[in-house]
């Protein structure tokens, strides 16, 4: 098949040259030269982040970066003092990067253990407004967070009351959790759980249905097809949204500087890194360094993981 | 490292036990039809366990030991119970088998509930309500919304027709009907604009229009339609000029698209520290670090104040996020010029058909299911920009949008009402979309 694809390739290519055209000349030289320009245009913000991040102070605010290359000044100074710095100004990034692990870890894992069994039934069980119960999960997707937000914020910081005839009943107790690293992995855990459930259940029902209905002829209950052939078989959706849901919390700021934003020793990384923004903006030695330190882990799950990390975009990403 | 360690530990724990209670449930209602007095000895015990804290937390106050009393009595009682009157057997087995998918579905209904659908409802709800969320104000904080200068701001609707892009956007409109009407004329319809020339005179002129309106408008709302605006249709086009770019390329092709891609993995926190780098501004006559103004100033030009100057520091906000969301549309799309059927492209081929005229006919039909759901998923994150926005300018220089906003009155200055409003706002737009996903998914499930 592939074979056969390459040859037309390069037929048409010939066929394109000919006819001229803006295609024939795009797919020409041409799309290489205009692709590896927007491929620089695209790469240099980010390089020259990088960059300035190992230029000492002075430097940063001498002289562009670029010329980096000609006046060659390398130091480790930027990232010793936001990781290990100490005294008033310095930013603690080490702190901040376990207190994003303290979130994230929870909210990946979590979503998917409960989501998981969702998805099983709306896969593979028959019950009465299945249809219509999924279609309200999905759509909550588009829900934009913000709807959330204020009242998820009473919730944990007051409980939930009834008043019924004059007496206060308690539906939710009071937990007091703003300022925890709970409140926040709990509310990506909510939020996380309508394209989780959705991806699954769209992998799930993907499954050859004649293995589930074999086993269950052979007597397996429900649970024992899902934990020993649904989850194995699914893992390559498991970790598509493994991956979205640890790259969509790690990079998350809008959740995290609503419930913890106060709270400094919880902050995650991208807390942190927006305060030094607002307080040092044009400490650009800090900022640099900072702001590399809060890519890393992302960047290197990226890369190692891209292949599933696009399917669970490509599965659906109008998340909230 | 203990902390995280630990929060590791708790979360094992937590699964762990989850998943214990989970399948003990799902043994008891398996089991339901031949111990039917053990079955409802469970339920009871989780009933008398819920009961138990709800009187706990209202009523005795009196600690663990009412929970655990008032759940053993309810699993004694409710045992009992099933023992003296066993229905038929065939109603426990009708009952198992409905009960089941319950079980299954109930802990993730449980959260999204909790998390998302009472809350859509209680900001509804709020937005009705004044800043302590005591009276009701009727629709005041919407009136609010819509009046307020800052948000919402008509007066500068006279500047549009002031505006040369406004002309020229005509122009370029009316130049891509009458090549559209050529090129239909040689297919036999009255006009088309699958075609180079017709699409790129027409996108053109919508995008000059457009920028003429949004240039002369200011105020949060009509901040946040340039964003939608913009960055769905930058971010699509750009991302599906380079799928069909790369798409017959082998070498280098998968470099290229993991770096366009690659913003992706960045928090808009972090995208925004990289640019806000690339526009730091310094007066005339200073060197310049930031590489807008060192590219401006190589030109000749006067060194810009990106950020700082309305209206046009809003569009280079946006560039932020089309630099983001770019590679994600390249990714959808290039993943749907692929599954394109290659018969098909052969067969034109074949025929005689050049690579502009494949493209035309064949792959765009096809992906253009694709090309909406890359516009929706856009539109729905774009509305709801807020992070760039808050860590670039914060709002100022008259660059503010819906969210950033929204938290403001809500978290800033207490204004739970207001913001409730602008929250429902921000709904509101959404809402033509979400009817449109959910029609494509129904689609889909139908298909199944």
């Amino acid at each position: 098949m592939t074979s056969t694809r390459e040859r037309t390739a390069e037929q048409t290519e010939q066929a394109g040259s000919e006819s001229g055209g803006v295609y024939g000349w795009l797919t020409g030289f041409g799309s290489k030269a205009i692709l590896w320009f927007l491929v620089i245009v695209w790469l240099v913000p980010t390089l020259g982040l990088f960059i300035s991040s190992f230029r000492p102070e002075v430097a940063i605010k001498t002289s562009g970066w670029w010329t980096f290359f000609t006046e060659w000044d390398f130091t480790w100074d930027n990232y010793e003092f936001v990781l290990f710095g100490e005294g008033s100004g310095a930013p603690d990034m080490a702190t901040a990067l376990l207190n994003s692990m303290a979130i994230v870890i929870p909210a990946t894992i979590i979503p998917i253990a409960v989501a998981a069994f969702a998805a099983y039934a709306f896969a593979w069980m028959r019950f009465p407004g299945r249809e219509l119960l999924f279609i309200l999960v999905v759509s909550l997707m588009a829900v934009p967070l913000q709807m959330s937000l204020i009242p998820l914020l009473q919730l944990y910081v007051g409980g939930a009351h009834l008043t019924v005839l004059g007496t206060t009943l308690t539906i939710f107790p009071d937990l007091d959790l703003q300022g925890t690293s709970l409140s926040v992995w709990l509310t990506h855990t909510m939020f996380g759980l309508p394209l989780a459930i959705f991806l699954l259940t769209n992998y799930m029902s993907t499954l050859p249905s004649d293995i589930i209905e074999s086993a269950r002829i052979d007597g397996a209950d429900h649970f024992k097809i899902f934990w020993r052939l649904v989850v194995p078989l699914s893992l390559p959706a498991l970790a598509a949204f493994g991956i979205f849901q640890f790259l969509w919390t790690w990079n998350d700021y809008l959740i995290a500087v609503t419930f913890v934003g106060s709270a400094i020793d919880v902050a995650p990384v991208t807390v942190i890194l927006a305060n030094i923004t607002g307080s040092r903006g044009q400490d650009w030695h800090i900022l640099t360094a900072a702001a590399f330190v809060t890519m890393v882990l992302p960047l290197i799950v990226f890369f190692a993981l891209q292949r599933y990390f696009v399917r669970g975009l490509l599965a659906g990403s109008t998340k909230g | 490292m203990g902390q995280v360690l630990s929060v590791f530990v708790g979360v094992v724990v937590a699964i762990g036990v989850f998943f214990l209670v989970f399948w003990a449930i799902n043994k008891a209602i398996e089991m339901a039809p031949t111990h039917w007095a053990l079955f409802l000895g469970v339920l009871g015990l989780i009933l008398g366990l819920v009961l138990g804290a709800f009187l706990n937390a209202n009523v005795f106050g009196g600690g663990l030991a009412t929970v655990l009393g008032v759940g053993v009595i309810g699993a004694v009682l409710a045992a009992i119970f099933g023992w003296l009157r066993p229905p038929a057997i065939n109603n426990r087995k009708h009952f198992s088998e409905a009960a089941q998918p319950w079980v299954f579905v109930a802990p993730a209904l449980l959260f999204v509930t909790i998390g998302l659908i009472i809350p859509t409802f209680r900001t509804g709800i709020l937005s009705l309500k004044d800043r302590t969320s005591e009276n009701w104000v009727g629709l005041e904080n919407y009136g609010w919304v819509f009046t307020n200068d800052d948000i919402f701001n008509m007066s500068g609707w006279p500047d549009i027709f002031k505006s040369r892009m406004l002309y020229v956007g005509i122009v370029a409109l009316i130049i891509g009907l009458v090549v559209a009407r050529h090129y239909g004329k040689q297919i036999g319809v009255r006009a088309t604009y699958d075609g180079p020339w017709p699409l790129s005179w027409t996108v053109l002129g919508i995008i000059l229009v457009a920028f003429a309106v949004f240039t002369s408008m200011s105020g949060v709302i009509w901040n946040n339609l340039w964003w939608v605006f913009s960055v769905t249709l930058f971010a699509t086009g750009l991302g599906l000029f380079i799928a069909v770019l790369t798409d017959r390329m082998d070498r280098g092709e998968t470099i290229a698209k993991s770096i366009i891609f690659l913003p992706m993995a960045i928090s808009m926190v972090g995208a925004s520290v990289i640019w806000r780098f690339v526009y730091v501004f310094r007066p005339e006559g200073e060197v310049q670090i930031g590489l807008a103004n060192a590219v401006v100033t190589a030109l000749g030009s006067n060194p810009v104040a990106w950020l700082i100057k309305p209206p046009w520091n809003t569009f280079f906000l946006i560039i932020v996020l089309i630099w983001i969301q770019t590679g994600f549309a390249m990714v959808v799309l290039s993943a749907a010029i692929k599954a394109v059927p290659s018969e098909m492209l052969e067969a034109a081929e074949v025929d005689g058909a050049t690579r502009s005229d494949t493209f035309w006919r064949i792959t765009l039909p096809n992906i253009r299911s694709t090309i909406a759901v890359v516009f929706t998923t856009l539109v729905v994150v774009v509305m709801k920009v807020y992070d760039i926005v808050k860590v670039m300018t914060n709002g100022e220089f008259d660059t503010n949008v819906i969210a950033n906003e929204m938290f403001d009155q809500a978290f800033r200055f207490t204004q739970a009402g207001r913001g409730s409003a602008l929250a429902a706002v921000l709904f509101m737009f959404v809402v033509p979309i979400m009817y449109v996903n959910i029609r494509r998914v129904r689609k889909e499930a139908a298909l199944r």
